[in-house]
């Protein structure tokens, strides 16, 4: 045994000695043999709670749509993406020709089935669709939903399942498939925890009650080929035929693992992608944001209402704030404060049996991603012909730790004040250019707007007092303003 | 009631003659003689199995040969003669009712061992509890789980929804007519809009006490965050649901019409599944056998 060990020990140092090679090996003596086995490297993670974003993949993706009619007479549609804009044309063709073959070959898989259930006849198929998306397309890893469908008469369409979904996964540097080991550390068993994740769900919602009738034996655990997909919110399992415990029904279900469960275990995001090393022909990446920990929980929902009035309420928390002091802020927001009991007796005088008149306060989340908040909290209220709207708008930046204002959104300031201006005449608004001017300086250095990541939405209060109140916001994309002019996309 | 008096005696006197037989019963099935069968979801594999092996097909050829059509509808094919035999839980009243509506009696044969499980945290170090203390627990009695031996924490005893198959146990063979207080809510997105007040669900946190049946959890995958309640010391295993030594039982029941012939092909299905050489492929198709 101490001979061993002193061979694996003198391997040890002698890998360290020659440590600049490229590959990491682990050496095992099995007699006279030395058996060499290459050991993945595994680069630094980042803990997820820690990732602010991710990057979008700099790839232009264009859709194919083909028509066409078989040997069987049947009319088909076949749509698939293609994908342009890889350093690597060899990959991006193995790429293309994938997802091409993929979506045309899942429409004999699933005609097979149908043949199978000796049910299916052809001369009933009125149509035939295979259908590909690109659902994911972050940090070099494209997720891609296949789908195949064959269209038969109503009457019997319910009869037997006509419709075929998988998902599959790329990696963009080499262009191979992902497995779902590859999402997670290398030591870490990923198995043991979905298992574990998947057994909770299945108590939580009833799959093991015989009387629901969704399983036929104990839950199997996941198969070395489980089908799964990736998006930002969840890793999700597709229970298709492999998982043969779960009663089978057109559409797989899915069971959707949330990030935060997965943690740190997740490899997906630093494994294929490098920090300044780009795999495309475009050299400038736009930020995508990850979810922050902050939620709001709903705990009031009050929907009344008679033929004199309706009323819509939504109160409730703001959990996991980084700050005490804006979290304690952000609650007193959320709070209802209007005199609802003064709107219903109000309501009610109006004469006739049905009026307009209704009040609503919501909170409408904006952004909650990459350390940014933009919430609005808005009181709305129509009595009779009388409309009035009460909103309060909050951004937060928690990775500065301060709140945000318009400015603070773009690089330069000048250019985008130039495309707010220009966005807002062409709205053709009872106010002049030179309200317009004044507002916007004004609107530039405070918080009363909102954004998200695709644009902002902007209070015109400001700039003329004349504006009714469907007039009083704009929404303007940053696409007007170049991506490339918005500090946290960039 | 009466009626089910006969029917266990029945019962009882077919296990008996059945396990005074040899091991294997010289029961030979073809495709067009094998009885139409139905059934519930959870009997499914024990079905496949039964008919793969006593017709020598496929797993393959078994899951397109057999077609169970859940409980409910079952006991309805059974009724109207679409089905001679079924594999399914006990019939509800409802069920009773429509059988007696057709003017068909029921004969209803346990065919595997069944039990009721009580669920905690694996990290939970209270191992086991008493009948009594369960039902004092779902009554709002005990509340805390240091009046069980284990940490000074609150005791959250979940629930099932209404007219589920785990509640009906919990309320006819648990709390056997006691009123089972109110199970803990929570708020759920409702499918349109808005937040609807529901069941809480099971969470596994160190506070909570769950149920489910034998069957599907017990292997809860590996277990590896949840453990079983002893009940009055005993721990639900095949041995000792087999036994009857686990407080908790129940079955899985074949379902026939009582006027079927005594050679008939649902008859020589149910001789054979009661054999030794039946109950030895329940077992291996997962279930507790009988003995």
């Amino acid at each position: 045994m101490i001979k061993k060990l002193s061979v694996i020990l003198f391997f040890a140092c002698f890998i360290g000695l020659i440590g600049c090679e490229q590959e990491t090996t682990v050496l095992e003596i099995k007699g006279k043999e030395v058996i060499k086995t290459p050991v993945e490297e595994v680069k630094a993670i980042m803990p997820l709670k820690d990732r602010r974003y991710v990057y979008h993949n700099a790839i232009q993706v264009e859709e194919k749509n083909i028509q066409s009619t078989g040997q069987d007479k049947v009319p088909k549609t076949d749509h698939y993406p293609t994908i342009s804009g890889l350093k690597n044309i060899e990959v991006q063709d193995k790429i293309n020709q994938r997802l091409k073959e993929t979506a045309q070959n899942l429409l004999p898989q699933l005609e097979e089935e149908l043949k199978n259930n000796g049910k299916n006849d052809i001369r009933l198929y009125e149509h035939k669709y295979t259908d590909a998306y690109i659902t994911y397309s972050l940090n070099n890893v494209i997720f891609v939903n296949y789908s195949a469908r064959v269209q038969m008469p109503y009457n019997i369409y319910n009869e037997y399942p006509t419709y075929k979904w998988i998902s599959e996964g790329y990696d963009l540097n080499t262009g191979e498939e992902l497995k779902l080991s590859d999402l997670f550390r290398p030591d870490m068993d990923y198995k043991k925890k979905i298992n574990n994740y998947i057994c909770q769900y299945l108590i939580e919602n009833n799959y093991d009650d015989y009387s629901r009738e969704r399983m036929t034996k104990p839950f199997q655990g996941i198969r070395e080929d489980q089908s799964f997909t990736f998006d930002l919110e969840a890793l999700r399992i597709i229970l298709d035929e492999k998982n043969d415990e779960f009663v089978s029904r057109e559409y797989s279900d899915i069971i959707s693992i949330p990030l935060e469960v997965l943690g740190d275990d997740l490899y997906i995001f630093d494994k294929y992608s490098e920090e300044g090393k780009s795999i495309y022909q475009k050299e400038k990446l736009v930020k995508k944001l990850l979810p922050n920990q902050i939620e709001f929980k709903a705990d009031n929902m009050i929907e009344e209402g008679n033929h004199k009035y309706y009323i819509g309420i939504t109160e409730g928390k703001f959990i996991n704030v980084p700050d005490k002091n804006i979290e304690k802020k952000l609650n007193e927001m959320v709070a209802c404060k209007y005199d609802v009991q003064g709107f219903i007796k109000k309501a009610e005088k109006i004469e006739g049996e049905t009026t307009n008149s209704n009040f609503g306060h919501y909170i409408n989340i904006f952004t909650n991603a990459g350390g940014l908040l933009s919430i609005a909290v808005s009181d709305e209220v129509f009595l009779g012909s009388h409309h009035e709207l009460y909103k309060t708008s909050f951004n937060y930046d928690f990775n500065s730790n301060r709140e945000i204002r318009l400015k603070d959104i773009f690089i330069d300031e000048t250019k985008a004040s130039n495309v707010i201006l220009k966005h807002i005449k062409k709205l053709d608004l009872p106010i002049s250019e030179e309200a317009i001017q004044n507002g916007l300086k004004e609107t530039l250095e405070s918080s009363d707007f909102n954004f998200d990541e695709a644009g902002i939405a902007l209070n015109l209060l400001s700039m003329g007092e004349k504006l009714s109140s469907n007039q009083n916001w704009a929404w303007i994309s940053f696409e007007e303003f170049g991506i490339e002019n918005i500090r946290f996309l960039n | 009631m009466k009626r089910i008096s006969l029917i266990a005696l029945v019962t009882a006197f077919a296990v008996i003659i059945t396990s005074c037989s040899p091991g294997g019963m010289n029961t030979v099935f073809t495709k067009d003689t094998y009885p139409k069968v139905d059934g519930s979801t959870a009997t499914i594999p024990l079905s496949e199995n039964t008919a793969a092996k006593l017709l020598s097909l496929t797993p393959e050829q078994a899951r397109v040969f057999i077609k169970h059509n859940t409980t409910h509808s079952a006991y309805e094919n059974l009724i109207s003669g679409k089905a001679d035999i079924i594999f399914v839980t006990e019939p509800s009243a409802d069920e009773l009712d429509l059988a007696q509506k057709a003017n068909i009696e029921l004969e209803v044969v346990p065919i595997v061992k069944e039990a009721f499980v009580f669920l905690v945290n694996k990290q939970n170090p209270v191992d086991t509890i008493s009948v009594k203390q369960l039902q004092e627990i779902y009554q709002g009695k005990i509340v805390n789980w240091t009046e069980l031996g284990g940490p000074d924490k609150e005791i959250i005893p979940y629930q099932r929804p209404e007219n589920s198959g785990s509640q009906t146990i919990m309320e006819n063979i648990v709390m056997k007519g006691l009123k089972i207080m109110d199970a803990p809510k929570e708020l759920k997105p409702a499918e349109m809009a808005g937040l609807i007040e529901v069941i809480a669900s099971y969470d596994n946190s160190d506070k909570a006490l769950g149920y489910s049946v034998f069957y599907f959890a017990n292997s809860m995958y590996n277990k590896e965050t949840i453990k079983f309640v002893k009940v009055d010391g005993v721990e639900p295993t095949n041995e000792t649901i087999k036994s009857g030594q686990y407080p908790y039982t129940s079955a899985y029941y074949a379902v026939i019409r009582k006027n079927e012939p005594k050679d008939s092909n649902a008859r020589k299905l149910l001789a054979w599944l009661l054999s030794n050489e039946g109950q030895k492929l329940a077992e291996q198709s997962g279930y507790v056998p009988l003995r």
